[in-house]
């Protein structure tokens, strides 16, 4: 009883729809941001239409929460991410065909579903050589590198001028643009309140691998979930 | 000239690829500050050293050493010590080995930090500089140090890695060197591979005490003492090819799960929880191998440094050979009541599984009074809550007959983060 109700919250779009209003609706008015007071008229003039139209299989049963306080729909939502919190060592498939049919009568779109998107095939080369790494500190933030962003770093790629490496200086490990031109070498933070690191002959610079990837949360406090989320 | 042809097919090459002090090399790669200094990486429990960096060898600090002896040697030189983190030796190991797979299509791994390679079919290339792309290649790529040693046997390529391992370049291809026997006369023949203390100490009393000696020694002593494997070993040394490279996984016939305990345990309830809690974790190996146990044995012994030393152990057949948590646990708790002594002071205890079968072809009893609808039930349980610990690590669903403190526990204070396994200990940089 408890699972077939756990189950259908972790299904529910409902849920997540909730939140998305809500929390948006909220963070709109509260920030002067140039893009999204932009947004708010593009909405504003779309008033009518704009309506996310989420559409739920009619086999589904749907959870009335409308009726909920913010309070009890925010431990929801909550718990239902920490359900959702994904085993992230394994291959992550998204079917290309998400919908679910009935049982009973073959899709005509069976034959026709050919492979499955990875992610994991997307972001990763060389799986041996991979590692990701966490970011901390705001050094990057022109490179659109933030505080507790994860980085993909390859380590077969030979890092050439304008790559962002991670690299090693007196034994500290810090992540930079790299300048290599004209027998000139230096790490060049993307932040103004940052100074570059100039190598010279009392420097030894090692250069352990070149990020290709960044993956940016938009949604700070789900990080933080996942940290909390650590079950001993 | 038929025959130079099957000769030239004959040839081999293997290439023994060592990783240099792999764990302290491990733990380097995500804290370079290490680079240069002392490190050591103590065993389970942090009792004896496992792992030394070259500064450490340099010390003079021998391999296996309990670390309780060298706390004046830590203090003084700023040796860094760390307790072993085999997620992420594991992890990396994993690395070197898939690496290792783009030079040739049979890799052999033959231990944590340690794989064979056939180069049968590069052997007209220059395999000293083919070491060398494989050794900068994982290097880079991995960021370990490996040694490559490359000769027409094994066991020569075993010996070509001791000499790789002490050259500047890391690489050596005995196959080439004009006087194999000039280095197999400075080998001992203890660093043999396959030549044990035993066989080293008979050796050594007929009179032969180096590779070179064992190589030309007289066939029928060798094969009177140390069988078909002496004279392999003495044809292999010759450079003849005996030992082929082993590429298929062979199913485990028994498995083990034991710890000695950072303090000792003298309660019966303390020690059946230990006993519990090892026989969780060997039915979580056994339904990975999809395997089943037929025997299971409990032992449990004080430390042999004391006096009254006290070791036993209990073994039990199933009626139904099992990997099912539950019923495994029963039986290791009445075993573990049949040798607990009191007054004991147990310091390692564990649990041996054997008679393994495959989970399908378990052998029905007549008594058997289960029913299928009970088995079924009990598999589905067990493969929810494998699943649950696969997705939310180790032990996050276990039984409560494993306990709640554990005192027993496994001591590993000095632990590095899990930088590849684990999304809360990936490397931080700034």
């Amino acid at each position: 009883m408890v699972a077939t109700f756990l189950f259908l919250l972790c299904r529910g779009d409902h849920v997540r729809l909730f939140e998305y209003r809500t929390l948006f609706k909220n963070r709109l008015m509260e920030s002067d941001d140039p893009y999204q007071s932009r947004f708010r008229q593009f909405r504003d003039s779309k008033r009518h239409q704009f309506s996310p139209n989420i559409q739920l299989p009619t086999n589904q049963v749907v959870v009335n929460i409308g009726a909920w306080t913010k309070e009890q729909v925010s431990n929801l939502a909550e718990s239902v991410r920490d359900i959702h919190l994904p085993d992230m060592s394994t291959k992550l498939e998204l079917p290309l065909q998400n919908c679910s049919v009935p049982a009973g009568f073959p899709s005509p779109a069976e034959d026709y579903v050919e492979h499955k998107l990875d992610l994991n095939s997307y972001l990763v080369t060389h799986p041996a050589a991979t590692f990701f790494v966490r970011t901390s500190g705001n050094s990057m933030t022109g490179a659109h590198i933030h505080d507790g962003d994860l980085l993909i770093v390859d380590r077969s790629l030979e890092a050439t001028h304008g790559d962002i490496v991670i690299a090693v200086v007196q034994g500290e490990i810090t992540v930079k643009r790299l300048h290599y031109q004209r027998g000139e070498v230096a790490l060049v933070p993307e932040n103004d309140g940052y100074k570059t690191i100039f190598i010279n002959e009392h420097f030894e610079l090692h250069i352990w691998g070149v990020v290709t990837n960044v993956i940016h949360s938009i949604r700070p406090k789900s990080r933080k979930k996942i940290r909390s989320g650590r079950l001993q | 000239m038929l025959s130079t042809v099957l000769d030239r097919k004959a040839e081999k090459r293997f290439a023994l690829v060592d990783c240099n002090n792999f764990y302290v090399s491990c733990e380097r790669l995500f804290n370079p500050a290490l680079m240069g200094k002392p490190v050591v990486v103590l065993s389970n429990n942090d009792g004896c050293v496992v792992a030394r960096s070259q500064e450490v060898k340099d010390l003079g600090i021998k391999m296996g050493i309990p670390v309780f002896r060298i706390y004046e040697l830590i203090k003084r030189y700023d040796v860094q010590v760390y307790s072993s983190n085999y997620s992420l030796y594991g992890d990396l190991s994993g690395r070197v080995m898939s690496t290792l797979a783009y030079f040739a299509p049979d890799v052999e791994i033959y231990s944590i930090d340690e794989a064979f390679i056939d180069l049968s079919g590069f052997r007209y290339r220059d395999l000293t500089e083919y070491g060398n792309e494989i050794r900068q290649r994982v290097l880079q790529w991995v960021g370990i140090p490996v040694s490559v040693g490359i000769a027409p046997t094994k066991t020569l390529a075993k010996l070509a890695n001791l000499i790789a391992k002490k050259s500047s370049s890391g690489v050596f291809d005995l196959s080439v060197y004009p006087s194999m026997d000039e280095i197999l006369s400075q080998v001992d023949v203890g660093d043999i591979w396959g030549i044990g203390f035993k066989y080293a100490t008979w050796l050594r009393d007929k009179g032969i005490n180096t590779a070179l000696q064992l190589k030309n020694a007289d066939e029928s002593l060798i094969r009177a003492k140390m069988g078909i494997v002496g004279v392999k070993l003495q044809l292999e040394l010759r450079g003849e090819s005996c030992l082929a490279m082993e590429l298929l996984d062979n199913p485990k016939k028994g498995t083990c799960v034991s710890r000695s305990f950072p303090q000792s345990i003298d309660t019966l309830p303390e020690l059946k929880e230990a006993i519990a809690s090892f026989t969780h974790r060997a039915a979580e190996k056994l339904r990975r191998q999809k395997q089943s146990a037929s025997v299971i044995t409990v032992f449990a012994r004080t430390s042999p440094f004391r006096d009254n030393f006290y070791s036993n152990s209990a073994t039990a057949e199933l009626d139904l050979s099992t990997n099912y948590t539950i019923e495994l646990s029963r039986v290791a708790a009445q075993l573990t009541e049949s040798i607990y002594r009191k007054g004991q002071n147990f310091k390692k205890a564990g649990v041996i599984m054997t008679g393994l079968v495959s989970e399908k072809q378990v052998q029905g009893n007549l008594f058997d009074v289960s029913n299928d609808e009970e088995k079924m039930r009990s598999r589905n349980l067990m493969s929810v809550m494998d699943t649950i610990n696969e997705i939310y690590g180790r032990d996050t669903l276990r039984f409560a007959s494993t306990g709640v403190i554990q005192v027993w526990k496994t001591k590993s204070e000095q632990r590095s983060p899990k930088y590849t396994t684990c999304w809360q200990d990936l490397l931080e940089v700034s």
